[in-house]
């Protein structure tokens, strides 16, 4: 990890294919490399696909895609805005802008799939608001600069005051009409929504989004980007139910809800789900 | 004991419960670790009932979060500064 931001600043300033390529190289090597990660990565194709050759297939595609997804968010490969959003296709979006116009938006997202929507969704015109511990190393400026300006503003957190806090700033913003952009299932904050059995691992659903929910009684979109050759498609599915007075029912209701979007995703794009395959239990996270 | 602190004590009070408030409770006790305990979320809690019962006082909160969520002590002093802040104050 120490060595990535050195490599990320070389990578920058090579041919976007090649920068790309090597992404993809270094992120699969590493990955064998680890011999803990290399028998998550196995265990999840062995869940995933029949058949050795199958499995095997899948192996490859979900260790490239470290390289790829990580590529994609910072921006290498995609020199400049336009040559980004050539390649994003935005689904769903006739429900954000029929919830937009009425007031705030909270949209729900996932680690599945290529990172960046923030900056996707930035660059397709809505001005989205984030919040997050953001990445654990540090990028050379320039390597993202674009990408960071696309994401629009972005509130960092690294403790229970600055969540907090963070969560109240977050409320003024969609009591005022913005969009947020939220993560289910960041590994920062400890306390546990609910948690999602899914095809392979049982997905751990955080409290910051659904506290902030029930709080401002916004509309929540979940939100899941994959990447299909170079194309990024971000969807935007229908609306959580409004929160429920009765927190159980609540929680019930918002469980439900996912449970058929993210079994219908893991099915359809396992070498998509890099935190369900390849993220060590939290016990043993460093 | 100045009404805000007092105020501020019994919402903190309240969020964390009688399990985990301290026996002794003043300007002092930490919100969090060695205090009350409270995680993100019962923060939360906080501000948002120190803002239903004081009114909008936590301007500028994310900048100084660390400080402000401290301790009892700390939190009224914000609230005390937000209030005066206040145009309508």
């Amino acid at each position: 990890m120490a060595a990535l931001p050195p490599l990320l600043g070389a990578l920058r300033r090579m041919p976007g294919g090649p920068a790309r390529g090597a992404l993809i190289l270094v992120g699969f090597l590493q990955a064998f490399l680890d011999r803990a990660c290399w028998g998550r990565a196995r265990a999840w194709a062995a869940a995933h696909a029949t058949g050795p050759g199958d499995r095997r297939r899948l192996l490859v595609r979900l260790l490239a895609n470290r390289g790829r997804f990580l590529a994609t968010a910072l921006g290498i490969g995609t020199p400049d805005p336009e040559s980004f959003r050539r390649l994003v296709v935005l689904e769903g979006r006739d429900r954000l802008d029929a919830l937009a116009r009425r007031g705030g938006v909270m949209l729900l997202g996932f680690h599945l799939g290529p990172g960046g929507t923030p900056a996707k969704l930035g660059l397709a015109g809505y001005p989205v608001t984030t919040a997050g511990a953001g990445l654990r190393f540090r990028v050379p400026a320039r390597s993202y600069a674009w990408v960071g300006g696309a994401r629009g503003p972005a509130i960092d957190w690294s403790d229970a005051p600055s969540r907090a806090a963070g969560l109240h700033r977050l409320g003024e913003v969609l009591r005022h009409g913005g969009i947020v952009s939220l993560t289910a299932d960041s590994r920062e904050d400890g306390r546990l929504a609910f948690e999602l059995p899914l095809p392979g691992r049982t997905l751990r659903v955080r409290a910051g989004w659904f506290v902030l929910r029930r709080q401002t009684g916004t509309p929540t979109l979940p939100v899941l980007t994959s990447e299909i050759g170079r194309r990024s498609v971000v969807t935007i599915h229908p609306p959580l139910p409004d929160p429920d007075p009765d927190l159980e029912r609540d929680r019930a209701a918002c469980r439900e809800a996912l449970a058929p979007i993210l079994r219908d995703y893991v099915r359809r794009f396992p070498e998509h789900c890099l935190s369900l395959a390849l993220w060590p239990d939290e016990e043993t996270r460093p | 004991m100045d009404p805000v602190l007092r105020r501020v004590i019994e919402i903190v009070t309240q969020v964390a419960g009688p399990g985990r408030t301290p026996a002794e409770v003043g300007p002092s006790t930490p919100l969090a670790g060695g205090g009350f305990w409270l995680d993100s979320m019962e923060l939360f809690e906080v501000i948002l009932a120190c803002e239903a019962a004081f009114g909008p006082v936590f301007g500028g909160l994310d900048e100084d979060a660390a400080r402000i969520l401290h301790t009892a002590g700390s939190l009224a002093t914000a609230i005390r500064a937000g209030t005066q802040a206040r145009p309508d104050a």
